[in-house]
């Protein structure tokens, strides 16, 4: 196997609760000694419920909070030993909820080329050129460029979000639930799409997610948290065909299926209403 | 593909300009304040005399509207013969001008020491309340009277002094809405994009912050100017000779009884200018409140 | 007023609730929408119906309108829209808010919200109660720790002093159940109301409703963007589109096989156990020239 491109090494997180006049001091442990390696090109799906302490893994992982204890390791080097600037180079977040992420003052051309000016290394009409060149390949229109967040629905919202997180080029991309604020069929949109991007641009991602049957579409190794431990990690068809842990079973009798589609039932080619 | 390509609605720009044309309260302040600014920038081309020239033989000429007032002094004269008018209006100048600076002044204090409490919470925030409360328990006029007293009362004095005075609001105001907007999301994806904290705050929260420190600060305008009137009457802010409203009450307030347009008309600019931008401001808060997203 | 015993599943009576040609028409400063264009539903005792649509395909409003708890501004229209004998076209806004509680019931998605938050959960189940029925407080508390404990409610009587506040997501929406059931009602409408939910909790949630649907009668309507939970608990589902009702029929007809060329999209949309990105691909783009204006 190739080397790991992100490595998670036991890394704990704790956090100290309320300690107010009213309020007994306590704990919280959000992650308990959780290891795993991330290699390039695969999609690896962390699946949890609330509370299973996703959340501050993607925020770790996203150099965005240290861990209490353990380590992780970027192409080998501890994340501390990285700046800021550097490590937003290689690891790029695309997060839940479009209409949050953006900023609602900023235009679509000014919030793709931001890890570009933040980086600030290319002009003005170098950076137009890359917004202009991957507005192409997620198949938005350029008069698009000097739109407002608030102007465009939820699946455009979530493209220019996926475009920011491209334009620098890393090689790790986070997505944090970045479909359950959509519709279904704008979720297969992007789905695909982020899955279409994986070959383009030799993406790795952790996709966090609640929703097994997403997981299922695009994962190739499925990591199970539960209060903050990794309870199983394994091959998505390995998981999905014969978990070993009682979580994950319970986990996977739960989601809702819908039945099989028929051979009767195509796609249709288009609409003929 | 019609859904993926389609622009929907208003820019957020449009959306505004749409709200404002519908507020008659707004339209109504902005139209007096706009003809107040061009009067104030217009000052020395429209005063028929010289704000300053005094003439002792035309002592409290009545205006026009009175029995014996002339054409020549429209709104007649002062005890020291100035013209009344003239004077009235570089007054405009002298309120606007004050005004606005101790606004833009108290605003640049209050947005930053608000934006740090807000975004660092903590013991920054502890030392930001802090002020504020020193601020809040702080008497203006006291204040004023020693800085007054040791600087003298030169234009650019008062102004820092009102600058010093007036950042509360702004900071409690600005430091409210941080809080909010620090847990956005857009937020931490700056954050995880490697922007650097005065980016954070400049660049990515300031445009956020512009709506409730444009309403603040129109009716820090407002305050700005009713607190220099204040002052000037008091004695502690502008001096004479400058044509300050507040001035120009304080230097008639013996004639109270026996002339009172000269207390009157400097009394009913302070109050057209003041109602003129707290009907603005309340209009903008309506029409910036409603669209929090916009 | 009610029914001696649970009618047969399968062959439904006369309807509990029933809506032809409802429309509703909201005024919006840049004009009318016509949030719900002619939407005829019917649910009858036993019989629980799936309203399926995405967002902007009128399924909330559809419910709330079939409550009457729509805005001002909003007009509300129907060749015909009867709960049981009652037409509540005509009724009175006093006699509506009886009906509400007493003979239907909502269920929302977020119950933090419908919940009142500085009130004990005993206090609101019992006031819900007193308000519609004249029983003794004895009598009401009595009641509420029997309903709590049927939705399955731990220690049910000690549960009755606590604050929604202290409850999990789970808890306050079993919570929210029992006090939709207080009253008795024939009817219960609920928008959502696991969406909020972990998947473990959506689960035992949604047993608990068809379990207690089962049990007691009642018509359900359930309105989800979740094709998979409508599709757990549902027996008739319409699937809602642009305001319209673009398909309607038995959940294992529809959702195997589906004629409109809109189920068949959003179905494509959906992904399934055992479906992998390379091998299958989700169905996207298919429809999207279905454009506004439903296409008809």
């Amino acid at each position: 196997m190739t080397d790991a491109l992100m490595s998670v090494r036991d890394v704990s997180r704790v956090f100290s609760l309320g300690h107010g006049p009213f309020t007994r001091q306590g704990h919280l442990r959000a992650l308990d000694r959780v290891s795993f390696d991330l290699f390039p090109g695969e999609v690896l799906a962390v699946v949890g419920e609330s509370g299973s302490g996703k959340s501050t893994l993607s925020r770790i992982m996203l150099g965005l909070d240290r861990p209490s204890g353990g380590e992780v390791l970027l192409e080998g080097k501890p994340v501390e030993t990285y700046r800021r600037r550097a490590f937003a180079r290689i690891v790029q977040p695309v997060f839940q909820d479009p209409y949050s992420s953006l900023n609602p003052h900023k235009t679509v051309r000014q919030l793709i080329e931001m890890p570009l000016v933040i980086a600030g290394e290319e002009g003005k009409a170098e950076r137009l050129r890359k917004v202009r060149e991957l507005l192409d390949i997620l198949r938005m229109p350029t008069r698009m460029l000097d739109a407002y967040p608030s102007q465009m629905s939820g699946g455009q919202r979530q493209r220019v979000a996926i475009a920011r997180a491209l334009i620098s080029r890393p090689r790790i991309v986070i997505c944090d639930e970045p479909t359950s604020a959509l519709d279904v069929s704008v979720q297969a949109q992007v789905l695909n799409l982020l899955m279409e991007l994986r070959a383009t641009f030799q993406l790795t991602y952790i996709f966090i997610s609640h929703d097994l049957s997403v997981v299922e579409y695009i994962a190739d190794r499925v990591a199970v948290l539960q209060e903050g431990k990794l309870v199983e990690l394994a091959d998505v068809g390995t998981l999905f065909a014969s978990p070993r842990c009682d979580y994950t079973r319970q986990l996977l009798e739960s989601a809702l299926t819908i039945p099989r589609v028929e051979e009767s039932m195509r796609p249709p080619d288009g609409p003929n209403l | 593909m019609s859904q993926i390509l389609e622009i929907e609605g208003p820019t957020p720009r449009q959306l505004l300009a749409r709200r404002a044309a519908g507020h008659p309260g707004f339209l109504i302040g902005t139209t007096i304040l706009s003809i107040l600014v061009l009067v104030a920038l217009a000052a020395p081309l429209l005063a028929p005399h010289d704000p300053y020239a005094q003439d002792l033989t035309q002592r409290l000429l009545p205006p026009v509207w009175a029995e014996t007032g002339t054409w020549n002094h429209l709104f007649g004269t002062d005890a020291l013969g100035r013209d009344y008018l003239s004077r009235i209006l570089h007054g405009t100048r002298v309120s606007l001008l004050i005004g606005l600076c101790a606004a833009v002044g108290s605003g640049i204090i209050g947005a930053m020491l608000g934006m740090l409490a807000g975004y660092y919470g903590g013991r920054v925030d502890n030392v930001v309340t802090f002020f504020i409360s020193v601020r809040l328990a702080l008497p203006v006029v006291l204040v004023s009277l020693a800085v007054v007293s040791i600087f003298g009362g030169r234009l650019w004095i008062v102004v820092a002094i009102l600058s010093l005075l007036l950042w509360d609001r702004y900071a409690v105001v600005v430091r409210a809405a941080t809080q909010q907007l620090r847990s956005r999301e857009f937020v931490t994806a700056a954050l995880a994009m490697g922007a650097s904290t005065p980016r954070i705050l400049l660049g990515e929260l300031l445009p956020n912050l512009a709506g409730p420190l444009l309403v603040v600060g129109s009716l820090e305008v407002g305050h700005a100017i009713l607190l220099e009137s204040a002052l000037s009457f008091l004695g502690l802010g502008v001096q004479p000779p400058t044509p300050s409203w507040g001035l120009m009450v304080a230097e008639s307030k013996g004639m109270i009884f026996y002339d009172a347009r000269l207390i009157a008309l400097p009394g009913a600019a302070i109050a057209l200018t003041v109602m003129a931008i707290n009907l603005m401001g309340d209009g903008l808060r309506d029409i910036l409140s409603p669209g929090g997203r916009a | 007023m009610k029914m001696a015993s649970p009618p047969d599943k399968t062959t439904p009576g006369r309807p509990v609730l029933e809506a032809r040609n409802l429309s509703v028409t909201i005024a919006t400063p840049r004009g009318e929408v016509k949030a719900v264009r002619g939407v005829n539903l019917s649910v009858a005792h036993g019989e629980t119906l799936g309203i399926v649509g995405e967002s902007g395909s009128g399924k909330s409003v559809t419910s709330l309108a079939l409550m009457r708890l729509m805005p001002s501004n909003a007009d509300v229209t129907a060749d015909r829209l009867v709960l049981g004998e009652t037409d509540l076209l005509s009724v009175s806004e006093r006699r509506m808010a009886d009906l509400r509680g007493q003979r239907m019931a909502m269920i929302f998605q977020e119950p933090m919200t419908a919940l009142n938050p500085v009130l004990t959960i005993g206090r609101q189940l019992v006031e819900t109660h007193r308000r519609h029925r004249r029983a003794s407080v004895a009598e009401a508390r009595a009641h509420a720790t029997d309903l709590l404990d049927r939705v399955g409610v731990p220690r049910p009587s000690e549960r009755l002093g606590s604050y929604p506040h202290q409850l999990s997501g789970g808890l306050r929406q079993r919570v929210m159940i029992a006090m939709a059931l207080m009253c008795d009602p024939d009817l219960i409408i609920a928008d959502e109301p696991t969406t909020a939910l972990d998947v473990t909790i959506q689960a035992q949630i949604l047993d608990l409703l068809a379990e207690i649907q089962a049990e007691r009668g009642l018509a359900m309507i359930f309105i989800s963007h979740d094709i998979g939970v409508v599709a757990r608990i549902a027996h008739q589902v319409q699937v809602m589109y642009g305001g319209q009702t673009v398909e309607r029929g038995s959940v294992t007809d529809v959702l195997s096989r589906p004629e409109h060329p809109y189920t068949r999209a959003l179905l494509s949309a959906v992904p399934r156990r055992g479906m992998r990105w390379g091998r299958d691909k989700l169905g996207a783009a298919t429809w999207n020239g279905l454009g506004e204006g439903g296409g008809e």
